[in-house]
């Protein structure tokens, strides 16, 4: 999906796998399983997927906060993969991180200013007037009061605390920002106020975004492009649009139809059955197999259990599944009636 | 001067399972008092879901607890009237609440595994409630948690009753959660949002669960939520909160179509949509004052762009509007008059309930 233009971030066959400890001895869970992704500079990127999807470690291996098992990351044409020490410190500003939880990823001793003056003072060492300056014309971008200046974290309201937090991410001025469920933990009208923020913010500063998050009205709102994830994998990339409403994977499709619709009565449209299956034993072949409606409809084609569906141009979007290319015309009109 | 149609006690629901009258809910804590809940009216008829929305610190869930009586000591409850199945909840000793939850009410938490024990299985917590309440127990017991588990879709429930909470997945652990508040058949069911936690494809089925549930046992349920498409989705009739008060009621399909107070139609405009809209999102500007309990005239005034000076001076209290009941001076005459724009802050004074009710 390269266009003209050299990605800002590069991922290739990207691997983590953790260790884990149980009662009943040890074992590895795969949490990406060799990913591929481009970040294009200035877009909007949306990473969506379930709880164990691997959107959080894949992020979090781009940010150089867990080290990869395999594969390479490349930050504007560098392999960032294993850099270390110094240079790793001097990646930093170019990748910031905004968390889900504002409240928690904030220092709770340190006033708004500090807070906000913290990634300045460590990797700027800006003069008491410049970093005074920086700082009160942050306070304003993110729209919070002047006020607010030596207030402590416990003293701000969950969307205040996401501004703060944003005015840290965007002080060093990165080219990439990563925002991890940036509105999770925030009421519907907080929320869009910190999307309308973000919207504002891209704009202004010519910023890329990663965003990840499960709630798929975000990713619309925010996103041009969207990479949805199962169980390590990315198993449909493609333009927000397009993925919304001619998904070409089984998975995506139910997704999409499975949110309980504001603007709609009636029961869901598409009904997945079955859990995620737990990524320390994934599923044979294509790892949506057990719980697949497509494949139901298909009477069961074998090769969905035997073999790993590569990831494929197919009507429009890349997509995982070996029959991404059947048109499905009740999912069509389900979704644009 | 002329009072509008407010709500009289008891006129909206048939056969209340729960009706609540003027409930407040106060907190004492060391040199301070904060109101949670100032003055709630809300009823659950037989057989009803009733979707209770808002957002943080609204109100919702210390109202769902006040029906249980599980809130803290610190808590000050008075209401004019709490009462469930015809029993009056403000004068109940701890042996009559023991009684009473699980059997005629019971709830389900938004975090399962917080409110399972994790060091006994499922299956002895939920012997211990039949053991409890109705004195049932050895195979009499494993039958009535089997059938449960099995109406509850699990499609194992013997390995379920020997599994640890741990063992479980977030959605297996909901569906556990929802057989053990059943297990007694409560008349009232205390749903707190029983699906934030849980991921999209997952939080589908336990929605589909509660409804199938209810048709079959047909219990009452209150549902408290913060999502407005899960609403939507299950509720057969919605209250809307905000800060401590109910702002709106009507039934679902109503209060979507076209919802009157001004907070609810931001609300559901603030949701971002899956489908293609145009525009910008629309928000709500500000945030909820502090205290509100302790504010006088409309807690929304401040965030309301329809605000008169009315709004400052006289609490707005739920008056009939069209299918549904509404606290607000001005709703009702926006869409009467098709004022736009500055139109709006015009209607002072010529007051709510001309002609509307």
């Amino acid at each position: 999906m390269s266009g003209a233009t050299a990605p800002l971030v590069e991922v290739r066959g990207l691997v983590k796998e953790f260790e884990v400890k149980g009662h009943r001895g040890a074992g590895l869970v795969r949490a990406v399983t060799g990913v591929d992704l481009d970040v294009q500079p200035g877009e909007a990127l949306g990473l969506v997927g379930e709880s164990g999807s691997g959107k959080t470690t894949l992020a979090r291996s781009i940010l150089r906060l867990v080290e990869p098992t395999a594969g390479t990351i490349r930050l504007e044409g560098t392999d960032i993969t294993h850099l270390g020490g110094r240079a790793l410190r001097r990646l930093r500003p170019r990748m910031q991180v905004v968390f889900q939880d504002p409240v928690g990823s904030l220092d709770p001793r340190m006033s708004v200013f500090d807070l906000i003056a913290e990634p300045l003072r460590a990797h700027r060492k800006p003069s008491r007037e410049t970093l005074r300056a920086t700082v009160d014309r942050l306070i304003d971008e993110v729209g919070l009061v002047q006020a607010l200046r030596d207030r402590r974290p416990h003293e701000l309201s969950g969307g205040q605390c996401q501004r703060v937090a944003i005015a840290r991410a965007i002080s060093l001025q990165p080219r990439l920002l990563i925002l991890d469920e940036p509105t999770s933990a925030l009421d519907v009208s907080v929320q869009a106020q910190v999307l309308e923020l973000l919207v504002r913010l891209r704009a202004e500063h010519d910023l890329t975004y990663l965003l990840i998050s499960h709630d798929l009205g975000v990713i619309r709102y925010l996103c041009q492009r969207v990479a949805v994830m199962y169980l390590g994998r990315i198993v449909e990339e493609g333009p927000t649009q397009t993925i919304f409403e001619h998904a070409a994977h089984p998975y995506t499709r139910a997704l999409v139809l499975a949110r309980p619709d504001v603007d709609a009565d009636g029961p869901p449209r598409l009904l997945l059955s079955g859990e995620i299956p737990s990524a320390t034993a994934p599923p044979s072949g294509c790892a949506f197999h057990p719980r697949c409606w497509l494949r139901e409809q298909l009477a069961r084609p074998q090769e969905c259990q035997t073999t790993v569906p590569a990831i494929d141009p197919a009507r429009g979007v890349l997509a995982a599944c070996h029959f991404a290319d059947q048109t499905d015309e009740r999912f069509e009109r389900e979704v644009n009636p | 001067m002329a009072v509008p149609q407010t709500r009289p006690p008891g006129t909206d629901v048939p056969e209340p399972v729960l009706r609540i009258r003027d409930l407040w809910i106060r907190f004492r804590t060391p040199g301070r008092r904060t109101t949670a809940v100032s003055g709630i009216d809300l009823e659950v008829g037989r057989g009803e879901i009733l979707g209770v929305v808002g957002e943080t610190g609204c109100g919702k869930t210390v109202t769902g607890l006040s029906v249980l009586g599980l809130l803290p000591e610190t808590a000050e409850v008075t209401a004019a009237e709490l009462n469930l199945l015809g029993r009056d909840l403000r004068a109940l000793s701890d042996d009559d609440w023991r009684r009473l939850r699980g059997t005629d009410v019971a709830m389900v938490f938004q975090n399962p595994s917080g409110s399972f024990n994790p060091v006994f299985t499922i299956g002895a917590q939920m012997r211990d409630v039949l053991r409890q309440h109705e004195r049932v127990k050895g195979a009499a017991a494993d039958a009535r948690i089997r059938e449960v588990l099995t109406a509850c879709a699990m499609p194992d429930p013997d390995r379920v009753m020997r599994s640890y909470p741990h063992q479980l997945s977030g959605g297996m652990l909901q569906r556990a959660m929802l057989g053990l508040a059943l297990l007694c058949r409560p008349r009232l069911l205390i749903a707190d949002e029983p699906t934030t936690a849980l991921d999209v494809t997952i939080a589908a089925q336990i929605l589909e669960l509660i409804l199938r549930l209810q048709r079959e046992m047909g219990f009452s349920v209150l549902f408290i939520t913060h999502d407005l498409g899960v609403v939507r989705r299950v509720c057969g009739r919605v209250a809307v909160l905000y800060a401590g008060r109910v702002v709106e009621t009507a039934p679902t399909r109503e209060l979507f179509r076209a919802p009157q107070h001004p907070y609810t139609r931001g609300l559901i405009a603030a949701v971002p949509r899956t489908q293609r809209v145009a525009g910008a999102l629309a928000t709500i500007p500000g945030s909820v004052p502090p205290d509100p309990g302790a504010v006088e005239g409309c807690a929304f005034r401040d965030r309301c762009e329809l605000a008169i000076e009315r709004c400052a001076r006289e609490r707005p209290e739920l008056r009939l509007l069209g299918s549904g009941w509404v606290a607000c001076h001005v709703a009702g005459e926006q869409a009467a008059g098709q004022t736009d724009g500055d139109g709006q802050a015009d209607g002072q004074g010529q007051a709510d309930g001309d002609g509307r009710t």
